[in-house]
């Protein structure tokens, strides 16, 4: 991506008022230039729930982890970052009005394809909806604030036809989260 | 999923939780992730410990006297 091509990717960024979609787009950017670097990374966390519950949960930030075993060193993270304008150190970034954090490798609990999105500035993969709810669960098991983005989150998941419930209680059972009876309690009263 | 898609798909989306009742924005109190609110909590208030500033400022006081290890 040249210099010019960079400068009007971030222009457009800054000015798209729809904050998912400005999420959205930075996430495409990010994840190029990365992505040119030899490093391939997925959207994880709170930003996929944003993107599966239409920005209804609102995170606040933009969390990546990479899917390689090779990543960046801090100093290459803010080497990407710096020539869009980002302030900040080490893995966390403010980028176009936005938190970025580069974290760790992806944990992949779940056997299904991560979910992509082709934006403007380059393809983004996601955690799969079947794992995004499946951690709202078990956070809201540990932290009453994550209740709501769990019910939003179950919500988006019934109204998603290729949604795989076989494979979300699959997770939900396995013991890294345990919260399978958890998962249908939340089922049943969302779909009521 | 195209981008000109995904842009078509979101209001039935909305649509879907306005229906559930779960339509309104669950953004947390404030707009510092979690791991960030907590590291505020534990160091009162600042993102690193207050001996982090100190530290600096030692560092800062040695290269006003004896020249930065950077400029020389």
């Amino acid at each position: 991506m040249t210099t010019e091509e960079l400068e009007a990717a971030r222009r457009d960024i800054e000015s798209t008022g729809d904050l998912l979609e400005r999420a959205m787009k930075l996430a495409g950017l990010v994840t190029t230039l990365f992505r040119e670097r030899g490093i391939p990374l997925v959207v994880v966390g709170g930003s996929a729930v944003e993107f599966y519950t239409e920005g209804r949960y609102m995170s606040g930030d933009i969390d990546f982890c990479r899917r390689s075993l090779r990543g960046p060193s801090l100093r290459e993270i803010g080497d990407v970052l710096k020539p869009l304008g980002a302030k900040g150190m080490g893995r966390n970034w403010q980028v176009c009005g936005l938190f970025v954090d580069i974290l760790g490798i992806a944990e992949m609990e779940s056997g299904k394809d991560w979910r992509t999105l082709e934006t403007p500035y380059g393809e983004i993969k996601l955690i799969p909806p079947e794992l995004a709810l499946v951690e709202r669960v078990l956070y809201a098991e540990q932290d009453a604030e994550c209740v709501a983005s769990a019910r939003q989150m179950m919500a988006s998941a019934l109204a998603d036809e290729s949604f795989d419930w076989d494979e979300a209680e699959r997770i939900a059972d396995l013991p890294d989260f345990k919260v399978l009876e958890r998962l249908r309690r939340l089922k049943q009263e969302v779909s009521r | 999923m195209k981008w000109e898609e995904w842009r078509l798909s979101r209001a039935a989306k909305r649509d879907a939780l306005r229906r559930a009742g779960l339509d309104s924005p669950s953004r947390r109190k404030t707009s510092f992730n979690a791991s960030e609110r907590r590291m505020r909590q534990a160091f009162g208030g600042l993102r690193v410990p207050a001996w982090a500033e100190m530290e600096n400022r030692e560092q800062l006081d040695i290269e006003s006297k004896h020249g930065s290890a950077w400029h020389g």
